[in-house]
């Protein structure tokens, strides 16, 4: 078997079981399934950086964006998967890319950047993205579920219907907390930056 | 803020911004109530909802939906929303029927009233409508891409209809076929490639000039409309359509950039569909131009290989492919020039700076490479029905089958030293025979009469003054009929040999007697016992010969077996061939034949007949060995003997039943200069050309026939027959009338008149011929049955259930195991209240009798329609459907694998997916029967395809097929 095999192999192990019921569990209300989902989701995401590293020679900087691509096909191939749990690991993969993204942009700031070496984020956005992380922080404390609306669309690129999914609430809300939570954010990084 | 200071804001906020920016301040003023700092809050909130734009509408996660797809492959999220739209109307289009569904969404035929044309509807998330900010984007781009409008080879917008619960676009609507459909029928000759790709390549220009990248170019968006135009579809779309929140800015910042880019334009989604998508896509690197180069590179190399340049088995695989690995280039076809081999390598650089940067160069090199291939001869793929089991082509089998072979004897006249030139004017009338099969009395078991006279015959045929139709022409015409002035007209001859055969213990006597119009001009008869069939025979030809003042080169002579008792069995095994034939027949006959061989050694007279006993196997079994083998024999015999003309033509028949072509038509060519007046020699190469495509010389080759044998009625019947296959139902009606007035008496002309007014659609007249045919009282089964299914067909068509239903079932009594005749019954006990049980057992008994034979593909296609029709009617009474569905779907690719140019093969594939609900692919087949001369009149009075009819793709696809026949008329 070569080491390419191998990795994906593993990589199919992880999915079949584990994944499909933690995420049954979670959209069936149990918040505990997702604090252990989280960090399956991580340990993927972070295998196929090095699994994509290998293969590429390092001849290329991995984006971000194709990573979680390959993360979303991976953990979501298992047939078992439906709509509704397919739609909810779309938002643990939107609440995973945004910590590997603070996380990145923390610690490309402190010179200490390990495997993510691999994902390349444009400089000048490491900085607005941590303002925006704690913009977000913000809103959160005032409005949670405007707070959630963002990170689903944002970070997890949810379409207003999955996003209403979620969140169990209609598309109407959503797009309305949408639009409200711009605002607030937009009005809260203007304000840091004057 | 706090979070409760939040919820005083937040209702407040939210009311001002649904109100016109005018109307604003007054709200606050009194909503407010005087409190300053909440009304502050809530208009600096309101300030930054004017520069909003863009902010964090590019997330910095999201997928495709091609790649969702990919992830899952439940269908539930699409399938939800697909039907409901069907017949409603939506702003002032209405909803046709869905032409497809895609990553991006759903596409809709639909029709614009107003302009009275058909459009393509593609709906957008209905959430875009909800947000000015994006209903702003959506219109910047669709106006970018509108500017692509005056292109022949891009797909226009229409126009863009943002309503808040069904948004959707409207696009100009392409018939035809797509890219990826023609492609599943195989590589593309380079011929056939290089125009189409020449006009992808100038979409492209185009595009290029107007800065705008397709990004998701592929074989499904590209469509072959009528006239062989392409039409690029979906350019720019895969930016707009993507999902609402997924805005891609980056490659075109400089039209679309807003303030606050920087939070939007670093995101790079992954779009396109994968096995497309360039290296830098892969990545989600920024695109340009460079990466629809790829994408047509891509095409290009699948178009030209029947294989994509890059593969996996998952998309990490095919990412790997498409970033590493170098595509097959051995895999190109060697006829490919070199310069389109250069430029397919230029377009896959997986360097996008060592791509090829302008498509004008790929339109260049094509525009070239054109000029220097030689298009390729279309018509050669046009081939022709061969056994057929429509319900006209049943008629057209008799026609098939009459053009039977009988062993020709050559023995014992030595070979000819003079040929006979070609006749090329009409023969003279009193020079032209026919042998009648000769009655028998006595002895039940040794039949010899028809082979007897199959073999005088062979006789008297190499007389050159003597022009002798084939006695199997003879089995056509109702014999019954005793008035011999009749019967020479029907049999377009003005001579016949007649006679009886009578047995008396071992005692044979010989009757005969040659008749004109008039009367007996010869009259006597030979006895002998049973051994002496050789001698009477030779005594009779010279008499005959004699009688007819005929100069024969050399007295002919039947060279005698070795044994004596071999004539005997030799006519009897002659005779039985000439009978209604069953495999079981033929293979004693064959039995009998091989043991006589072995005792009497290479005998020309027996080879032949081996080699026809072979090839009336092959016919009745479908089997090409059979048909190796009775070539194989008549070569043995042509070797025994060269004069051996029937054995030539067997073996042409065996030719051309294996679609040797070529072959057939040198061994019918050779068969012709030893006998210039033989109409099967002449219809032999007449047949080999049309089914080789070459209309024109086949039809040359008809008329020869005609010209030959002008008061013949075969030789139009045959021109007929080819009018018909090439849907020229007036022309072929025409040819068949001309059948009627030379044989009145023959049911086969009214049966083939009812034929082609069915195809013209005059069903009364059909009717009315079918109906005639019947009174005929035909002496072959076969006719009678037609002329019941013909008749019930034509009542059918006219909705009169209960009577077609009748005729049916009449016809049955002729043939209980006709499957055609249960598939109509079937059909007509459909429509009657109560009878859809019924119905389905008589679909039932049909498969029974199709499946034990060995179909081939019209009798796969018969399989595959009853089981569509099983389908429809077992889903109309609410019957699990599931099993006949999957079958017909299977039955029907079987038979297109097979033969996938016939036109009747073609509209059983356009009916079979009518019936399973697959309308898409049913007008896609609708239209390929049309290309191959299938009757549009037909289309629209078959009953079960009415709702294709409506369908107003239809409408479109039909319209040069319309053009043409109102040409025809």
């Amino acid at each position: 078997m070569t080491a390419v095999q191998q990795s994906k192999t593993q990589l199919r192990e992880v999915q079949s079981h584990e994944v499909t019921q933690l995420l049954s569990a979670w959209s069936g209300g149990d918040q505990t399934a997702l604090n252990e989902l989280m960090p399956i989701v991580y340990k993927d995401l972070r295998r196929l950086a090095h699994h994509y590293m290998r293969r590429e020679n390092h001849g290329h900087t991995l984006q971000t964006t194709a990573l979680v691509n390959e993360a979303y096909l991976r953990l979501a191939k298992g047939k078992a998967v439906d709509w509704q749990d397919r739609t909810h690991f779309f938002a643990v993969c939107a609440l995973v890319m945004r910590r590997i993204l603070i996380d990145v942009a923390k610690r490309k700031h402190l010179q200490h950047v390990e495997f993510e070496e691999a994902l390349s984020l444009a400089e000048e956005r490491d900085g607005s993205l941590i303002a925006l992380n704690d913009a977000l922080e913000q809103l959160s404390q005032v409005d949670p579920r405007k707070a959630q609306v963002v990170e689903l669309r944002y970070f997890g690129g949810l379409s207003v219907q999955e996003t209403a999914t979620v969140l169990k609430v209609g598309p109407d809300t959503v797009m309305r907390d949408w639009r409200l939570a711009k605002l607030y954010l937009q009005r809260e990084l203007n304000n840091k930056s004057h | 803020m706090s979070s409760k200071h939040w919820q005083q804001i937040e209702p407040l906020l939210n009311e001002a911004l649904n109100l016109p920016p005018d109307q604003r301040d007054a709200f606050l003023q009194q909503a407010c109530n005087g409190d300053q700092s909440l009304r502050q809050e809530i208009e600096s909130l309101l300030e930054e909802d004017e520069r909003l734009n863009s902010f964090l509408e590019t997330p910095v996660l999201s997928l495709p939906d091609e790649i969702k797809q990919l992830a899952t492959d439940d269908e539930t999220e699409s399938s939800l929303t697909t039907q409901p739209f069907i017949g409603q109307q939506l702003g002032k289009y209405k909803i046709i029927s869905l032409l497809g569904k895609g990553g991006m969404g759903e596409v809709y035929l639909a029709h614009d009233p107003e302009l009275d044309r058909k459009v393509a509807i593609k709906l957008l998330p209905p959430s875009i409508a909800h947000d000015p900010e994006q209903i702003a984007r959506f219109k910047r781009e669709a106006r970018m891409v509108a500017r692509l409008n005056n292109h022949p080879n891009i797909a226009i917008i229409h126009d863009l209809e943002l309503n808040d619960t069904t948004p959707f676009l409207v696009l100009e609507y392409v018939p035809g076929p797509t890219l990826a459909e023609r492609l599943q029928g195989g590589r593309m000759p380079l011929a056939e490639a290089l125009p189409i790709f020449q006009q992808i390549a100038a979409a492209l220009v185009e595009a290029q000039k107007q800065g705008i990248i397709h990004r998701d170019l592929k074989p499904a968006n590209i469509k072959i409309a009528p006239g062989e135009r392409v039409k690029v579809l979906d350019f720019g779309l895969a930016k707009i359509l993507h999902q609402e929140a997924t805005a891609e800015l980056a490659e075109t910042s400089q039209q679309l950039q807003t303030t606050r880019s920087y939070w939007t334009t670093e995101r790079h989604i992954i779009s396109g569909t994968v096995p497309y998508m360039s290296p830098e896509q892969t990545y989600g690197l920024p695109l340009d131009q460079r990466t629809d180069i790829w994408a047509f590179g891509c095409i290009l190399f699948e178009a030209l290989t029947g294989q994509r340049p890059f593969q996996g088995t998952d998309t990490i695989d095919l990412f790997h492919a498409i970033r590493s690995i170098e595509p097959a280039w051995q895999r190109l076809p060697e006829n490919i020039p070199p310069a389109i081999r250069n430029l397919l390598q230029q377009c896959l650089q997986k360097d996008s700076q060592q791509r090829l940067i302008t498509a004008n160069d790929a339109q260049l090199t094509l525009s070239q490479a054109i000029g220097e291939t030689p298009s390729p001869d279309f018509l050669r793929q046009l081939k022709r029905r061969k056994k057929v089991l429509g319900l006209v082509a049943m008629a057209l089998i008799v026609l098939a089958l009459g053009f039977v072979f009988r062993a020709q004897i050559r023995h014992g006249l030595g070979s000819l030293t003079q040929v006979k030139s070609l006749p090329t004017e009409p023969l003279a009338l009193e020079k032209t025979l026919v042998v009648l099969p000769f009655k028998e009395e006595g002895a039940a078991e040794t039949q010899v009469g028809t082979g007897l006279a199959k073999s005088l015959q062979d006789l008297l045929s190499f007389i050159p003054e003597l022009h002798v139709l084939p006695t199997a022409r003879a089995a056509q015409i109702n014999l019954a009929d005793a008035d011999p002035a009749r019967l020479l007209k029907a049999l377009g001859v003005n001579l016949l040999l007649a006679g009886e055969v009578k047995h008396e213990g071992d005692k044979v006597s010989i009757k005969y007697w040659v008749q004109n119009n008039q009367n007996r001009i010869l009259s006597d008869s030979v006895e002998g016992n049973s051994s002496e069939y050789a001698r009477m025979q030779t005594a009779l030809v010279a008499k005959v010969a004699s009688a007819l003042k005929v100069s024969v080169i050399r007295p002919p002579s039947v060279v005698s077996f070795k044994e004596q008792a071999s004539e005997e069995q030799y006519l009897t095994a002659l005779n039985a061939l000439q009978s209604d034939l069953t495999s079981e027949v033929i293979k004693p006959v064959i039995k009998t034949l091989n043991n006589l061989l072995q005792k009497e050694g290479d005998s020309a007279r027996i080879l032949a007949a081996l080699s026809q006993a072979h090839f009336q196997l092959a016919l009745l079994t479908n089997d090409s060995n059979a048909a190796e083998q009775a070539i194989t024999f008549a070569g043995k015999a042509i070797s025994a003997d060269p004069q051996a003309t029937e054995s030539l033509l067997v073996s042409g028949q065996a030719l051309y039943f294996l679609e040797k072509y070529d072959e057939a038509i040198q061994s019918f060519q050779k068969a012709r200069q030893q006998q210039p007046s033989n109409i099967d020699a002449i219809l032999g190469v007449a047949r080999a050309y049309e089914d080789q495509g070459r209309l024109k010389e086949a039809e040359e080759q008809y008329n020869a026939a005609v010209t030959l044998w002008p008061i013949y009625w075969g030789g139009y019947n045959e021109r007929g027959a080819f009018y018909f296959a090439q849907g020229q139902f007036e022309r072929a009606r025409k040819e068949w009338e001309q059948v009627i007035n030379l044989n009145p008496d023959g049911p086969s002309g009214f049966v083939n008149v009812g034929n082609a007014y069915f195809k013209l659609g005059d069903y009364p007249k059909a009717e009315y011929y079918f109906r005639l045919a019947l009174e005929k009282k035909a002496t072959e089964k076969e006719t009678t049955e037609d002329a019941y299914t013909g008749w019930g067909a034509a009542q059918l068509y006219q909705r009169q259930f209960e009577a077609a239903a009748k005729s049916f079932q009449a016809g049955l009594t002729i043939n209980e195991k006709s499957p055609l005749l249960r598939t109509k019954l079937g059909d007509a006990l459909r429509q009657i209240p109560g009878k859809a049980e019924e119905a389905l057992g008589e679909y039932q008994k049909a498969l029974a009798f199709l499946r034990q034979s060995q179909p081939g593909p019209l009798g796969l296609a018969q399989i595959a329609e009853i089981h569509a029709k099983r389908s429809k009617l077992l889903g109309d009474t609410g019957q699990p459907k599931i099993a006949d569905t999957k079958n017909a779907d299977y039955f029907i690719r079987l038979a297109l694998k097979k033969e996938a140019t016939d036109n009747e093969v073609l509209a059983s594939a356009m009916l079979v997916y009518e019936l399973i609900g697959n309308e898409s692919q049913a007008l896609t087949y609708a239209e390929l029967a049309l290309k191959h001369g299938y009757s549009l009149t037909e289309i629209e009075h078959t009953p079960e395809l009415q709702p294709l009819t409506l369908n107003s793709r239809y409408a479109t696809m039909i319209e040069p097929f319309k053009k043409a026949q109102n040409q025809a008329r």
